[in-house]
């Protein structure tokens, strides 16, 4: 892959709202990680080098001196699948009421339209399907925690 | 086979609803496990916005999180409505505030006073509770959707189940003198309700948070929030923010509270 691609491929990181992307063509693969919105720092990985370690800040911001030491991959290996956003804001709950069973473990095969959890926010209960059948591969979150907008509840393979 | 409600004859409504006529498809059944439930299907099916489903018994009725809705037929006002809103689910947050000022606003129109409102979903009087509210949303491909559950009690049950964490009960007839008649009440709590939804789509809860904080049980009064029956935070109530979140001014600062499991109580 050349360096351009690559460049290209971290501004799009970079503009974007994901923290991680990854692309595999051929035998190559490049994994871009920014580990925090205010220190943005963009690891990339590949196969047979050592790992580099990129300023994320625009090009003509070179005073920060990023380091450039190479740095161990961090980011643990998340399960591949659909993931589960949470639709507001809210807390998640992994049964209907206190006591009963959770409606999915890790594991558990679900089919399109089957209940995963319960976000309540205010007393407006809004249970969460999955749209689309397969494994749980992942719980993101934990019982009765608050979760934001958009953040990723399940993984489902 | 599901037989009609004995205490709701739904031309008789349809004559009361006024200019909402037309807004609302009543079905009024005699028992049915749990008018939420039951909308929900419905909505599953593509039941339009004013989808409402009364009974005169509920065989499983729903509280909040799992806890039982217990209702006699004579002594209550059990009904769930669909309405469907515009945009997303998010756009939602806040409403169940929003379905209580339109709750108290319909009882404030017969005459009652002192009717309060219990961050985020009950409808007191002096202190003990005159209704709830548990509201379901989904979102499907025609946008988001609530499922609208109001129970109100008319008159006081003869046994009270007691618990120590709730509230105790009052009912309808301990405020007003002469309660109105149950299609009247109902047909009024639609309209207003019809009002408040519309109201909500234009601005969101924010459009109505002056009408809530006007009848905030603890509005300016010290609090505490509880969860699972331990003291989590005290200070002064401030209201609910924009977004319906409640406000609490604590000794590190303004507090802001979404979960409604966390249960708000006045000082002892």
């Amino acid at each position: 892959m050349d360096l351009r691609k690559l460049k290209k491929l971290i501004d799009l990181v970079e503009e974007s709202g994901i923290t991680e992307l990854e692309v595999t063509e051929g035998e190559e693969k490049v994994r871009i990680a920014k580990h925090s919105a205010n220190a943005a720092q963009q690891t990339i990985m590949m196969p047979q080098a050592p790992a580099i370690t990129l300023p994320a800040a625009p090009a003509n911001v070179g005073a920060a001196a990023p380091s450039t030491t190479p740095e161990a991959s961090e980011a643990p290996k998340t399960p591949e699948g659909q993931v589960v956003k949470s639709p507001m804001v809210g807390t998640f709950y992994r049964s209907a009421s206190p006591g009963s069973d959770p409606f999915v473990e890790l594991g558990s095969t679900v089919k399109t339209g089957d209940t995963l959890c319960i976000i309540e926010a205010m007393k407006l209960l809004n249970e969460i399907e999955s749209d689309c059948a397969g494994t749980i591969k992942a719980i993101l979150v934990e019982n009765g925690q608050p979760v934001e907008y958009g953040e990723p509840l399940f993984i489902v393979g | 086979m599901t037989h009609p409600s004995s205490l709701i004859d739904p031309a008789r409504l349809q004559s009361l609803l006024g200019a909402t006529r037309g807004r609302f498809d009543v079905d009024a059944l005699a028992e049915c496990e749990s008018t939420n439930t039951l909308l929900l299907q419905h909505a599953a099916e593509g039941a339009p916005s004013g989808r409402v489903v009364i009974t005169d018994r509920q065989t499983a009725g729903r509280g909040s999180r799992g806890r039982q809705w217990v209702a006699t037929p004579e002594a209550s006002l059990t009904f769930s409505v669909l309405w469907r809103f515009n945009g997303g689910l998010e756009k939602l947050s806040g409403l169940s505030l929003a379905v209580g000022v339109a709750v108290v606003q319909a009882l404030e129109t017969f005459g009652a006073a002192g009717v309060a409102l219990k961050w985020p979903n009950d409808i007191l009087h002096e202190g003990a509770k005159l209704g709830g509210i548990l509201i379901e949303l989904h979102a499907d491909e025609d946008g988001a959707l609530a499922v609208i559950g109001i129970g109100l009690n008319l008159k006081r049950p003869e046994a009270i189940p007691q618990h120590a964490a709730s509230l105790p009960p009052t009912a309808l007839e301990v405020i007003l003198e002469a309660p109105p008649e149950r299609h009247a009440l109902f047909a009024r709590l639609l309209a207003q309700l019809a009002a408040v939804f519309d109201d909500f789509d234009r601005a969101g809860f924010a459009g109505l948070r002056h009408e809530w904080q006007a009848r905030n049980a603890w509005q300016d009064s010290r609090v505490r929030l509880l969860r699972d029956g331990r003291v989590e935070m005290e200070g002064v109530c401030r209201g609910a923010d924009e977004d319906g979140a409640l406000l609490v001014e604590t000794a590190s600062g303004l507090e802001r509270c979404l979960s409604g499991d966390l249960s708000l109580r006045p000082p002892c």
